[in-house]
């Protein structure tokens, strides 16, 4: 969890050390890249990036609207979605971008753009295609997927989302009057299983001036691990039931039961709604809360060692994931993965240091082989890392009382930026504000945003059967990329 | 000989096996997922329901996306009506009428494989292609089975095949390789794990659901129950295979009760594997046929050690 | 006989009148006419002989080229002459239809009807005439014939090589069967067929070196593999008519030579019957494979032909190893079994070709992969050719599903007198019941690619994928052939007992008793009947529905916009299974894909499949000239090396003249 604050007008750079600062790779790993039309005939262009231990760090500058820009993309596959998505908002146009298309159905004929999007199309007459989408035959997402195929095996997979798109910069633009720190029960809506995460990102963007208290920090630490927890447990259970292991699907359903409820004791709702609050703690936590989560998390400890060793000890399950939908290091690393999926492919990016990780350090694992078995194989680590962290942290630990609301001023001329490591990646808020102390941009980015290619890349040469698992492996967020 | 009474209780079981098979299996499944789950007589329910429905055809969809899944309802039937489903006596018997069973089943599939490929998608061609597939794998797996049983019993009629009781260490041999590979082509004609998932909403992943993605109302309903069945008829199969008393004239009555009992604890032991096994990854499922041919080999080359002559 | 020579006379005078007529129209009915009396007069000899009576002798008084000419009708003659000539006719009759945008173009139909009538002809020497010399010439005749019906496109070179592959296979084939015949010739000095019984009918080691020959001649005639690629080659170039009739009848020859051998025989060897079963089994199983990856419908029908004919060597195999064990159920079942395929693989494999005939005339391809959807535009071939594919998948209740059954009662009887045999039948039982479910697999990817699904390329007077094009309308004179032989596959199908009618004296020949086979058709027939009187229920009730029922886009999986690629390719169907089978196949693939995350090029992918076999034996050919060429390189060039070679060869030929002389 890391917030930075800077002055707007002393991170601008010129346009052309703008572009070689993000193209060189010394420079820090890009975490988010993004526009706004500054209005008077220029666009503004910020990009936040990460220095590691040595934190974030922040570069912008402006351009002259309607001029095309040269893309970076082709060099640097990682910042096309980014450009993709200045186009989109901003109407800049990049000359020699590899994949110029819609991202969400942002603008006037959005529908008719939406339906005629450019699939990628490998030619030749025993190649078929088979399109899935937008409406599925589950109670999930809508997002269309073009495979193309021959027989059994994926050559290319394209997936188009935006289809759920509700215009949340905006809505949080519209509420900037009326106080940011009002706005947070709308910050956990965006991707509704990881509340908590975005909930703290949108804080530590507010509070990037005047840093909270290590109990509040705590308090949010708890309710991020045990969000990890139980959407890592759902993603298990799901793949499991995915293969028709029937045994591990019921067992680690019944655990993520477990696992919400105690946050429904906690703060009053089973996904850490109203759990965090602007400067200060969200819930109050007890002598009788804290025996009952470390009851839960100690029944957690006993039951998950028997559920794990049936299904990753199972032959046919190994059979089943190992070498299935490879995204390996070299290509994650280019295309700009982050989160679960980065590490399970041996990138190692973790938003888990600084804050309360500062004091209560949590080792962060990765994977070598990048496969569908890495990538569930490194969510049952994770569970019990965050388990292990969590009884560590609740030790001896005396509890808090709930705060008051507080009220929130990010400052004049400046630019907050707010990042959590959520159960899928690193989420970031940034806040910029003009000279008058007006909010003049919100910008929200769900780690899916960027993951979504890693998904593309890793079915190619598959079987289409084995499509299933390999997306259920990644566990994107549609609404997250959709905003 | 087949009395009256024989037949009555043939047509009864050709009405009553499918809807219990399933009922069963899933009922086995729901108890392992430590769940009640719903009652045994739940696909009968199902079947009123999508009768009563109304079905809608696609644009692109001929006459023979409509006849197909009655052609398989009747090419089941007719061919069904050579096995002993009861381990008593069928309702039809003729030589090499094992034959008849594989062909007319063949022809029901071929109609569903045409009415998939009526619907011009992706998806019911990707079925149909599947199911097209592991078919030519079942096929000869069958015929080493009965050929093998033919062999050691001297018998051309499937009633006579299945009836057959293994006396010395050659024929256990035999018997237990036939009992094996039937097992798999049963379940692959059923279309259940650990081949096909019929409880998964994936379909990318189905064989036999995704090829009649299309289909809703009565239609649907003529292809589940004549999945269902198959599977019943199946189950009847492998425990006329097993029953010690198949087609002994002289005790009718405990033929019939322990082939009832056989083809519980057959839908109760599918149940459980279905429930602690995991799926088959498609690139593996011929493989695992595969197996069902070798085992069928096996059963014939323990004919040679018998000597049958 | 007289019956006979008429009919010769009726049909020779039709070929010239299909010549010097003035208009295609007028040819075409000439020969029509002609060939129809004549049918008429054949099947009025051969009825007789096929319901019991004697065989028909006769002797046709000649002076050049030899002196009498014995015709002799036997019940195996009779059999062949039975449908041989009708299935020209019905061929004669679609070639006026399906040439008809030819002869709007103004091109001259005289050779090719007179051909079609020489085809006939050919049809009553060889069935008919017990000499060997005219029994060649009957043959040269139906080879030459055929081929230049081939070359119908002849301006197109790859029909022109087409046409020679076929020529040059053929020879071959005449060659060996002559090496064999004057070998005959030699051991018996007669040129009458019946005389050859002498040296046949003893084992021994000149009895094995004819069958081998005659094995070569009629693998060769008859397309079994490995001498098979001649024929899907010839069928993709040859008009569909000329492709159905030399897959249905011309050259079903070799198999009537093979039988006439075998009855000359009287009993076979045992390895014989275990050969010519190998040799089946081989064909059928290298045909089906190919069936189901080939893209080009006529090439697919051509390999199905490879298949079918393999069948009925497995059960000509089942019934030389009934003779040769004394079995006569064995060989009646075996035989019965073959001939009943032949005669059905002649009704539909002529109906699926006159199909595929009429797909080219709807859409002007015959690519599958190109093709979809054409049940909308020319229903009556679809159900058609619906008929054809069910029919040769062999499956119940049509004909296809007679033959295989009587043949796997013949290999699962269990009446071999090994163990080691009895379970050899059964696994060829086996490799028969996986050559059957490749057949649907091949049957319905062709007939559900083709015919529905929505077309593939797009259709002119066709706004969106979903729609289809304007109606086909083929000729009535194409439709009625494929609708008799429609017929032809349901009533054998459903009534396989009217084989009975006509049956039982060719394989009484043999020597075999027919009780065994005509009780298993019996209980078929009643079976074919319950199953048939279900599949019209079924259909009444499907059909039934369709009234005024709700239509909306397929489902599949919500996609609202159809496109054309969004079915499933020919390729794709048959993937796994030319997986399975990889070894067997000659894959060729051009992939261009790129690596990248985000391509922008269009990628390519195409696949497509050569004959291993051929591209096997060309290699080694070539294989075998490199090691000439280096051999002679090697030799040197000395002028002295040669003339004392030479002067080598000649003193060893003279000292053996000489020792023979003296002897």
């Amino acid at each position: 969890m890391r917030a930075l604050a800077v002055d707007r007008v002393a991170s601008w750079l010129p346009e052309l050390g703008w572009r070689d600062w993000l193209a060189s790779p010394e420079v820090g790993r890009p975490v988010a890249v993004f526009g706004r039309n500054a209005g008077d005939g220029r666009v503004e262009l910020t990009a936040v990036l990460d220095h590691g231990v040595d934190g974030l760090a922040v570069v912008a500058t402006r351009v002259a609207a309607g001029v095309p820009q040269p893309s970076l993309a082709a060099a640097a596959p990682g910042l096309a979605g980014f450009e993709r998505e200045i186009h989109e908002q901003c109407g800049i146009a990049y000359v020699g971008h590899p994949w110029l298309k819609p991202v969400r159905a942002q603008g006037a004929d959005s529908a008719a753009a939406m339906d005629a999007y450019p699939y990628y199309a490998v030619e030749g007459k025993p190649v078929h295609e088979v399109a899935v989408g937008p409406v599925h035959a589950g109670v999930i997402e809508p997002g269309s997927f073009r495979f193309q195929c021959h027989g059994e095996r994926v050559l290319h997979l394209e997936i188009q989302l935006g289809y759920q798109h509700r215009g949340v910069e905006r809505l949080l633009l519209a509420k900037a009057p009326g106080g940011l720190e009002r706005a947070v029960p709308l910050v956990e809506t965006v991707a509704g299983d990881s509340s908590v995460a975005h909930a703290i990102a949108f804080c530590l963007a507010l509070e990037a001036q005047e840093p909270v208290s290590a109990e509040v920090a705590l308090s949010r630490g708890i309710l991020l691990e045990l969000e990890r927890v139980g959407i890592h447990l759902a993603g298990l259970s799901g793949m499991a039931a995915d293969i028709a292991h029937l045994q591990a699907a019921a067992g680690y359903g019944r655990l993520r039961t477990v696992v919400i409820n105690a946050s429904m004791r906690l703060c009053g709702s089973r996904f850490g709604r109203g759990g965090v609050r602007p400067g200060a703690c969200g819930y109050a936590l007890d002598a009788e809360g804290r025996a009952g989560l470390a009851n839960a998390i100690a029944t957690l400890k006993h039951d998950l060692p028997a559920i794990d060793e049936r299904f990753f000890g199972d032959l046919a399950v190994r059979r089943r994931f190992v070498g299935v939908g490879v995204l390996d290091m070299k290509r994650a690393t280019e295309i700009g993965m982050v989160g679960l999926c980065a590490r399970a492919s041996g990138v190692r990016v973790d938003q888990r240091i600084g804050g309360i990780y500062e004091q209560f350090p949590l080792p962060s694992t990765t994977a070598a082989t990048g496969d569908c078995w890495a990538r569930e194989w490194l969510r049952m680590r994770e569970i019990h890392e965050s388990l292990a962290w969590l009884a560590r942290v609740l030790e001896g630990q005396p509890g808090w009382a709930r705060g008051p609301r507080t009220a929130f001023s990010p400052g004049r001329s400046r630019l907050c930026v707010g990042v959590a490591e959520g159960c899928r990646g690193e989420v970031v808020y940034a806040l910029e504000t003009d000279a008058a102390g007006d909010v003049v941009q919100v910008k929200v980015q769900d780690p899916s945003f960027r993951n979504w290619m890693g998904l593309q890349v890793a079915v190619r040469d598959n079987e289409i059967a084995d499509f299933p698992i390999c997306n259920k492996s990644f566990d994107l967020s549609y609404c997250g990329h959709d905003l | 000989m087949t009395t009256p009474l024989v037949v009555l209780a043939d047509l009864a079981a050709f009405a009553l096996g499918p809807i219990l098979a399933v009922g069963v299996i899933q009922r086995t499944r729901s108890v392992w997922a430590g769940r009640r789950g719903p009652p045994i007589l739940q696909p009968w329910f199902d079947l009123q329901r999508l009768v009563r429905k109304t079905a809608v055809y696609g644009h692109t969809a001929t006459a023979i996306f409509r006849v197909a899944p009655w052609v398989g309802l009747a090419a089941a039937i007719a061919g069904g009506v050579v096995v002993p489903i009861l381990g008593v006596a069928p309702l039809l018997s003729f030589p090499l009428d094992f034959v008849w069973l594989a062909y007319a089943w063949g022809l029901g599939r071929a109609a569903l494989m045409l009415g998939a490929l009526d619907t011009g998608s992706a998806f019911e061609g990707m079925g149909a292609a599947r199911e097209a597939t592991f078919a030519t794998l079942v096929e000869p797996a069958l015929f080493l089975v009965f050929g093998a049983l033919s062999l050691l019993t001297g018998q051309h009629a499937l009633a006579g095949l299945l009836a057959v009781q293994p006396t010395s260490g050659g024929d256990v041999f035999v018997w237990g390789a036939s009992v094996a590979a039937l097992t798999v082509v049963v379940l692959i004609e059923g279309a259940r794990l650990p081949a096909d998932d019929p409880a998964t909403h994936l379909e990318l992943t189905m064989v036999h659901e995704v090829m009649v993605l299309d289909h809703s109302g009565p239609e649907l309903a003529a292809i589940q129950a004549t999945a269902a069945l198959k599977l019943a008829l199946g189950i009847g199969m492998l425990a006329a295979l097993l029953n010690p008393w198949s087609g002994d004239q002289g005790a009718i009555g405990l033929a019939l009760g322990c082939n009832l009992a056989l083809s519980l604890g057959l839908a109760v032991a599918i149940g459980s594997m279905e429930s602690l096994a995991a799926r088959l990854a498609t690139r593996d499922v011929p493989r695992y046929l595969l197996g069902a041919v070798i085992a069928g080999g096996v059963a014939l080359l323990g004919t040679l050690w018998q000597g049958a002559a | 006989m007289i019956g006979l020579v008429a009919a010769a006379g009726l049909l020779a005078g039709g070929a010239v009148l299909a010549v010097i007529l003035p208009s295609n129209r007028a040819r075409g009915i000439a020969a029509i006419l002609t060939q129809a009396l004549a049918c008429a007069l054949v099947v009025g000899v051969v009825v007789p002989i096929l319901r019991g009576a004697p065989a028909v002798t006769g002797l046709w008084h000649l002076s050049q080229p030899v002196d009498d000419v014995p015709l002799r009708v036997d019940a195996v003659g009779a059999f062949f002459l039975a449908w041989s000539l009708p299935m020209t006719l019905l061929g004669t009759i679609y070639a006026v239809g399906y040439l008809q945008p030819w002869f709007e173009r103004g091109r001259n139909g005289a050779p090719h009807f007179a051909l079609l009538n020489i085809v006939a002809l050919s049809f009553l020497i060889i069935y008919a005439v017990q000499n060997v010399l005219i029994f060649l010439l009957g043959w040269e005749l139906s080879a030459v014939a055929a081929w230049l019906l081939v070359i119908w496109e002849y301006r197109d070179q790859k029909t022109r090589f087409a046409g020679f592959n076929y020529l040059v296979s053929t020879h071959v084939g005449l060659l060996v069967l002559v090496a064999a015949l004057m070998y005959l010739h030699g051991q018996t000095d007669s040129m009458d067929f019946a005389d050859f019984a002498a040296v046949l009918g003893v084992p021994g080691g000149g009895r094995s070196l004819v069958f081998g020959l005659v094995g070569v001649a009629v693998a060769l005639k008859s397309a079994f593999v490995p001498v098979h690629s001649w024929l899907p080659r010839a069928h993709a170039a040859a008009p569909a008519h000329v492709s159905a009739l030399m897959s249905g009848v011309i050259h079903k020859a070799g198999l009537f030579v093979l039988l006439r051998f075998v009855l000359l025989m009287r009993v076979p060897d045992e390895w014989m019957g275990w050969a010519v079963l190998a040799m089946g089994a081989g064909s059928a199983v290298y045909g089906v494979i190919y069936a189901c990856v080939e893209r080009d419908l006529k090439r697919l029908l051509g390999y199905s032909s490879t298949e079918n004919v393999g069948v009925v060597a497995i059960g000509f195999g089942v019934g030389m190893l009934g003779l040769a064990w004394g079995d006569s159920t064995l060989a009646a079942l075996g035989f019965f079994a073959g001939l009943v395929h032949i005669l059905g693989h002649a009704c539909f494999k002529c109906l699926l070709f006159y199909g595929a005939g009429a797909v080219h005339r709807a859409a002007h391809t015959v690519d599958i992969e190109r093709l979809g959807g054409l049940a909308r535009r020319t229903p009556a071939t679809a159900v058609l050719f619906g008929i054809g594919a069910l029919a040769i998948s062999g499956l119940p209740p049509l004909n296809g599903f007679v033959g295989e059954f009587l043949l796997l009662a013949g290999l699962l009887d269990g009446s071999a007198p090994t163990a080691a045999s009895n379970a050899a039948l059964v696994c060829v039982a086996a490799l028969l019941a996986t050559v059957g479910a490749l057949s649907v697999l091949s049957m319905v990817r062709a007939f559900g690619l083709t015919f529905l699904g929505t077309s593939r390329e797009p259709q002119p007077g066709a706004e969106g994928p979903t729609v289809p094009g304007a109606a086909a309308v083929i000729p009535m004179a194409m439709l009625v052939p494929m609708g008799v032989l429609a017929l032809a596959c349901v009533l054998l199908g459903v009534f396989p007992t009217v084989v009975l009618a006509f049956m039982p004296p060719v394989v009484g020949l043999y020597g075999a008793g027919t009780s065994g086979p005509a009780h298993l058709l019996a209980v078929l027939q009643s079976a074919s009947a319950g199953l048939a009187g279900a599949v019209v229920v079924a259909t009444g009730i499907g059909g039934a529905r369709g009234e005024g029922a709700r239509r909306a886009v397929t489902w599949a999986c919500g996609y609202r916009l159809p496109t054309r690629r969004m079915q499933y390719s020919a390729s794709s169907f048959s993937a796994t299974v030319a997986a399975l089978f990889a070894t067997f196949l000659g894959t060729q693939t051009r992939v261009r894909l790129s690596r990248r995350a985000m391509p922008q090029r269009a990628g390519s992918f195409d696949l497509s499949y050569v004959d291993a076999v051929e591209r096997r034996i060309f290699e080694v050919l070539g294989r075998g000239e490199a090691f000439f060429v280096r051999s002679a390189v090697a030799v040197p060039e000395e002028p002295r090396f040669a003339f004392a070679a030479g002067l080598a060869v000649l003193l060893c030929m003279a000292g053996w003249l000489l020792s023979e002389s003296t002897l």
